[in-house]
Parts: C-alpha cells; sequence; structure tokens
C-alpha cells in the first residue's frame, strides 16, 4: 500500500510538472496518470472514493494519449481558445481531474477518520483549498475569450500559482499518507 | 448555509461563466472574410501601390491568400494576413501594385482621359475556393507622360502624422499656371470628410529629406482648395504647399480605407499637364469599432 501511495505522488508530480527539451514534454502527463491509476488500483480496495478515482485516472490516461494527436501543436495542460468543439474536451478533462482529487482526498479522509494524527481533517482541509482555487480558475478560464489578453496575463499568472499551491498541498497530503501508513497501519 | 450549497453554488456560477463567454464569443465572431469599404484613386505605373484591408476571424480555417483583378494579370500583391491583431479578428492587408509598365515618352495621352473604376476583385482561399467580393471603389487612371511637365516643379518634401493630417511642398522651377485641383473622390471634400489646403507663394518649403518634420510643419495651413481662385499664376521661385487632414467620424467612415489623389492641373505655354499629389488615409480602427464591424457584418451576410 505504501509503494502505491509512492505511485500516486509520483503521478501527481508528472502531472503538474512540465519539464520541456525542444517543445517535447519529457515528463508526460500520460505516465503520470498511468502511476496514479496504478496506485488507486491497489487502493480502490479501501473504499469507494478511491475507486471512483481510480476510474478518472484512467479516463485521462486515455485522455492525455487522445491529446497527443488531436492536438500535438497545443500546450499540455492548456486550452486552445479555437472553438467551442476545441474547448469541451478540455473543460471535460478538468472536471475529471478535479473528481480524481476528490477521490484521492474522500478516499484519504474516510480511510483515517479518527486516526489520532488527524490526517482526515488535514485532507478535508486541502480538499477545501484544491476546490475553491479550481473552481476559482475554471470560473475566470472562459473570460479568456473575450477579454484583453493584457488584462487577463497577471489573472491567469495568479490563478495559475494557486491552482500549482493546492496541487502541491494534495501531493504531499498523499505522502503524509503513505508515512503514516508505514508507521501506523502495516 | 452548508457547504454543499457553497459548492453547488459555485459549479453554477462556473457554468454561466463558461456558457455566458462562449455566446459572447460566438456572437462576435464574422464568420467569413470581409473586405473593408475601399475609396481609392491610383494610377498605374511609376510602382504605385495601394493597399486593401480586409478583416478575418483569427480561428478562421478559411482564410484569404491571393486576390486577382480583372484586366490586371501581373499584378503582384504582398499580403500582411495579421497587420493587426484584436481580440478575436486579425486586420489583413494586401499591398497592391497593379505592375503595368510607365508610358514611354513617345505616347502622349490627354488629361481627360477616363479612369478604370474596379469595384469587384476575386478574392481565393486558403481552401481552394473563390468568389467576386464587393470592395468599393478603385479609381485606376492610366499612367501618362506628359512632356510639358519636366522639371517645372520640384517636390521638395512631405510628411504625415498618426492623426491624419499630412502635407507636401513643392517649388516652382520656371512660371506655371495652375488651372485646376481636381479628384474622383472630391465628394469627401465636400462633405467636409477630408479637408485640403493649398498655400501658394506662401512660405518656402525646405529642401532637407533628412529631419523629420515637427508637428507644426504637418498642421493644415493657407486656404481651402475650393476658395482658391483660379487660374493662379505662379512665378519662378514659387512654392506650393498641400495641407490635408482627414475627419473621419463614426464607424462607416471610420472603417473606410482611403486614398485620395489630387491632381493639380497646370499650364504651360498652351499645353496642360499635372501632378499627382496621393493623400492616404491610415485605417487603424479601436478595438470596439472592430467588434461593431463585426455585429454589423454578421447581420449583413
Amino acid at each position: 500500500m505504501r509503494s502505491a501511495c509512492y505511485r500516486i505522488v509520483w503521478g501527481l508530480f508528472l502531472v503538474l510538472a512540465d519539464l520541456r527539451v525542444e517543445f517535447v514534454d519529457i515528463l508526460p502527463d500520460s505516465l503520470g496518470y498511468l502511476l496514479i491509476a496504478s496506485g488507486l488500483w491497489q487502493l480502490q480496495r479501501l473504499n469507494g472514493y478511491f475507486k471512483a478515482g481510480h476510474l478518472c485516472a484512467w479516463l485521462l490516461l486515455i485522455w492525455s494519449i487522445l491529446q497527443l494527436f488531436w492536438y500535438p501543436d497545443a500546450e499540455i495542460g492548456s486550452v486552445p481558445m479555437h472553438s467551442v468543439i476545441d474547448l469541451l474536451p478540455h473543460l471535460l478533462a478538468s472536471a475529471v481531474h478535479i473528481v480524481l482529487i476528490y477521490g484521492i482526498c474522500r478516499g484519504i479522509q474516510a480511510y483515517t477518520a479518527g486516526v489520532e494524527s488527524g490526517l482526515d481533517q488535514q485532507a478535508r482541509f486541502r480538499l477545501h483549498m484544491f476546490m475553491t482555487v479550481q473552481l476559482l480558475w475554471l470560473f475566470i478560464h472562459p473570460f479568456l475569450l473575450n477579454l484583453d489578453s493584457n488584462v487577463m496575463i497577471p489573472v491567469v499568472f495568479v490563478c495559475s500559482l494557486l491552482v500549482m499551491i493546492a496541487e502541491i498541498a494534495i501531493l504531499l497530503l498523499v505522502r503524509l499518507f503513505a508515512r503514516q501508513w508505514t508507521e501506523n497501519m502495516e | 448555509m452548508s457547504k454543499k450549497w457553497v459548492y453547488i453554488i459555485a459549479i453554477l456560477l462556473v457554468t454561466c461563466s463558461w456558457i455566458g463567454n462562449v455566446w459572447y464569443y460566438e456572437a462576435n465572431q464574422l464568420g467569413r472574410t470581409a473586405f473593408l469599404e475601399h475609396h481609392v484613386e491610383t494610377r498605374e505605373g511609376d510602382g504605385q501601390v495601394f493597399d486593401l484591408y480586409y478583416v478575418e476571424d483569427k480561428r478562421a480555417a478559411k482564410t484569404l491568400s491571393s486576390i486577382h483583378i480583372e484586366g490586371y494579370p501581373n499584378l503582384i500583391v504582398t499580403s500582411h494576413p495579421q497587420y493587426a491583431e484584436y481580440q478575436r479578428q486579425y486586420l489583413g492587408k494586401m499591398t497592391v501594385n497593379l505592375n503595368k509598365p510607365s508610358v514611354q515618352k513617345e505616347a502622349i495621352s490627354e488629361p481627360s482621359a477616363e479612369p478604370v473604376l474596379v469595384q469587384m476583385i476575386t478574392a481565393n482561399y486558403t481552401d481552394g475556393t473563390s468568389e467576386q467580393v464587393d470592395i468599393g471603389e478603385i479609381y485606376i487612371w492610366p499612367a501618362m507622360y506628359h512632356e510639358g511637365a519636366q522639371d517645372a516643379i520640384s517636390w521638395t518634401s512631405s510628411g504625415s502624422s498618426s492623426d491624419n493630417t499630412g502635407y507636401t511642398s513643392a517649388v516652382v522651377n520656371r512660371p506655371v499656371e495652375l488651372t485646376a485641383f481636381s479628384s474622383k473622390l472630391m465628394g469627401l471634400v465636400e462633405a467636409g470628410d477630408l479637408q485640403i489646403n493649398a498655400d501658394i507663394s506662401g512660405q518656402v518649403p525646405g529642401r532637407s529629406y533628412q529631419t523629420p518634420p515637427s508637428k507644426a510643419q504637418i498642421e493644415l495651413s493657407g486656404k481651402p482648395i475650393a476658395e482658391i481662385s483660379l487660374p493662379l499664376k505662379i512665378n519662378q521661385g514659387g512654392s506650393i504647399r498641400i495641407s490635408h487632414q482627414f475627419n473621419m467620424h463614426g464607424l462607416e467612415k471610420s472603417m473606410g480605407v482611403y486614398q485620395f489623389m489630387l491632381r493639380t492641373t497646370f499650364e504651360e505655354d498652351g499645353r496642360h499637364w499635372y501632378e499627382d499629389t496621393i493623400i492616404p488615409y491610415q485605417v487603424w480602427p479601436m478595438e470596439k469599432e472592430m467588434t461593431e464591424f463585426v455585429r454589423k457584418g454578421r447581420n449583413g451576410s
């Protein structure tokens, strides 16, 4: 179980980080989602939240592979603002990613409920933080279509920073869960 | 209020944000290539060029690739598809050189020859399709050579400003008689959209091409050309300064493309000849004007 948690940590890291060498992401999202899916495959036995997260990880894995063929020129993680047909799959992928994180956090919260360490409380808090930031980002994102880029650049920068902080907070939460597993549960 | 309701409201807000923005974005798509309305006067030969402006959506799958003007098979077009960028559209520009050779010295035409009027051009698109499009009016005067013109007038300097004012000045090398100011687009002057003043034998224009003209040099001065009593004799050493100012207010005028060619006719020893002064209007719409143009273009399509 501990190794499953660390696979999720590494998976979240790969999804979050984009390291490009001549426009090629050498840390592809698909590899990240594969690691998350493999980690959650083991954890899904623990509760239904992990099971939901596991399903989302597979969906996102398929999406990240398809994205390489559908939008070879698009930056991974960005939304090419061409048409509604282009936007909808990205919006759906963001929604599935939110459900994935919801599954992980609620899974940890449910599994560690009542444990002295207070990990369930931390999971709850970080989930709220993640959801708030994600919803704020999703609210602001479509304004890119209509507002002047000079106005939007600082807003997008601040939002991206907040999203990154929230994602790192989730990543550290899973790491804490893995450590606690090592110390108390095995 | 429970957290569940906070999330429900937040999700509703996100949904409204997406629906509203996508709707607004779609409502401001032109959906085609639209040429601005041109009122251009030019002439063949001498490397004369004029610009054709058009608007296209940024996301357009089919864009303008080239144009063809009937009767000008050798025209040279320089394309600037992203001449100016707007939130959802590009303003494109095609600089057209008709590429007709200048008339040889032997071929002398009368100044009264009429120009060719071009109102439709063939637009060729990237998907291989083409169509006839209305571009307004382009008057193309034939190239002419007039023996009398040789060295009588020397154009010395010109300048223009971003507020669509400008001037051209010349010195007179031998006595001539100015007999007329004319243009096919004189309606612009009569409507007050363009003010053209002439200062004849007033200040002696500078001969320097090195330094850019000052604001004061560019400003409108002299008398409106309609108020100058013609014919007017100009002695050797006299000067002519033609200054202009466009007053384009309202969407239709500010989104129009204008190139006025003021034809100044001279008489010397019973021979008529003329000099042409090109007065262009720099089209540079604001974001708001472009949005309005697109909305009107959608309704008109």
